[in-house]
């Protein structure tokens, strides 16, 4: 029978060239960071306030921090954060002589390190490394919001709105970090936010103000003058987890192999 | 045959559906969502209406510039909201707009209470001896025995519990007090 040999054919050349589409779609890149930084560029283009045009980052030198804590407890106070969770909190890391190393942050180290907690063997280096979120330029948070509450400002900050989050809670185990918890007073997922209300108004965010040691460095990528973009610019920096291609731009100095 | 009808009914369910989603999308959909990406731009500035309450070293010296010359030393750059907490409500903004040294300041806004940790443990915080601290920053292995060793005979009568405020200034933490400053 032609006919249905023809029909065959056809359908054949059809299922090819539906493949084919299909196929494409598939190899659409995937939004990587030079596609962001063309989102920022095309907010740019849309008439954005004077106040948005910075592009914030974040250092931290590992080597200078005491661990002293005052960071959480000015970030708690700020930031009205609920108790028993943290924006930002102090890890304490000890590393000895049989290459164990032994991790602690009791209360996010909002109330200092106990002196007892020392680990055993002898230690052979020791070190506290501040954690918060790394607002990524890749990050998984907002990739994952179903309904476009987590997103990405033209200024380079990672935001949560509360009055869109329907508080699944998908981000929270999105972040690779641990930075983002459900605050169980609306049941909404909050975040750092680099005290956004402080930064977009010339203050810095509270963790910085309040440093001792000046630990934590914050800047504008876009300011010549900025010490957080000269220290990104000139020494050499590292980010937390670089595996996982988030991008993070909270970066730190003096990281350990130990941390994680 | 009615064959038309059929037709005609696929369109007409095709149109009401095109409307309910359309018409819903527009309901449900936020304001200024997707003017700057796809999130509701009009968040940004409601983050940003938050209050601020650590105000920074400039604030405090606005008015407090005797105790910004004393901090010296050590404890210069330790900022001052560190150990005082956050300069609002101190010292609110939002009823400003008489210069700060006005006498009768009393008068424009009121000051609240500016508390401070003046405990032992506040200065352990940073000073207590731990194996992860910096080598060269300045720690304490035991409270005791630095009591004891740093006593010094015109600070008065022995005190093995003595706060490190006894002895130590806060604004200039290497000078030791001598009885009558105490």
């Amino acid at each position: 029978m032609p006919d249905a040999g023809k029909n065959r054919r056809e359908f054949l050349k059809a299922a090819a060239a539906a493949g084919a589409a299909g196929l494409w779609v598939v190899l659409i890149p995937k939004p990587g960071a030079a596609q962001r930084v063309h989102v920022i560029e095309e907010a740019k283009a849309k008439g954005l306030p004077e106040w948005l045009n910075h592009y914030y980052v974040y250092v931290i030198d590992t080597a200078k921090c005491i661990g002293c804590g005052g960071c959480v407890r000015a970030c708690e106070r700020e930031n009205n954060v609920p108790a028993g969770y943290h924006r930002t909190w102090v890890e304490r890391y000890q590393v000895n002589d049989e290459g164990h190393v032994f991790v602690e942050s009791p209360k996010g180290g909002m109330e200092g390190f106990p002196l007892h907690h020392e680990a055993p063997g002898k230690v052979t280096k020791g070190f506290f490394v501040p954690k918060m979120c790394n607002h990524c330029r890749n990050t998984p948070c907002t990739q994952v919001c179903p309904v476009h509450a987590s997103y990405e400002t033209p200024d380079g900050v990672v935001l949560v709105d509360k009055k869109v989050c329907i508080g699944c809670g998908y981000c929270v185990q999105a972040c690779p970090y641990g930075s983002r918890y459900l605050d169980p007073r609306d049941h909404t997922a909050d975040k750092c936010t680099w005290c956004y209300h402080r930064i977009t108004k010339g203050l810095l965010p509270a963790c910085v103000t309040v440093c001792p040691t000046k630990t934590r460095v914050f800047g504008d990528m876009k300011d010549e003058n900025s010490l957080a973009r000269e220290i990104v610019e000139t020494l050499r920096v590292t980010t937390l987890k670089p595996e996982l291609n988030t991008e993070p731009f909270c970066f730190y100095l003096g990281l350990d192999r130990a941390v994680r | 045959m009615n064959h038309h009808r059929h037709v005609y009914r696929a369109f007409v369910v095709t149109g009401v559906l095109l409307f309910v989603i359309l018409a819903g999308r527009a309901y449900l959909t936020p304001e200024t969502y997707g003017q700057y990406g796809k999130y509701r731009a009009a968040h940004l500035d409601e983050a940003r209406a938050f209050p601020a309450l650590h105000q920074g070293d400039d604030a405090c010296l606005e008015c407090h510039e005797k105790e910004w010359d004393m901090a010296d030393g050590k404890h210069a750059d330790v900022p001052c909201e560190y150990c005082h907490f956050s300069a609002v409500p101190h010292a609110d903004e939002g009823k400003a707009g008489q210069p700060v040294k006005d006498p009768d300041m009393a008068k424009y806004r009121k000051l609240a209470d500016m508390a401070v940790d003046r405990s032992r443990e506040a200065c352990l915080n940073c000073h207590a001896h731990l194996s992860s601290r910096p080598e060269k920053f300045p720690q304490v292995k035991d409270v005791k025995k630095h009591i004891k060793d740093g006593w010094k005979p015109d600070l008065g009568e022995f005190e093995p519990e003595a706060e490190c405020l006894r002895c130590h200034r806060a604004h200039f933490p290497s000078i030791v007090k001598r009885q009558e400053d105490a």
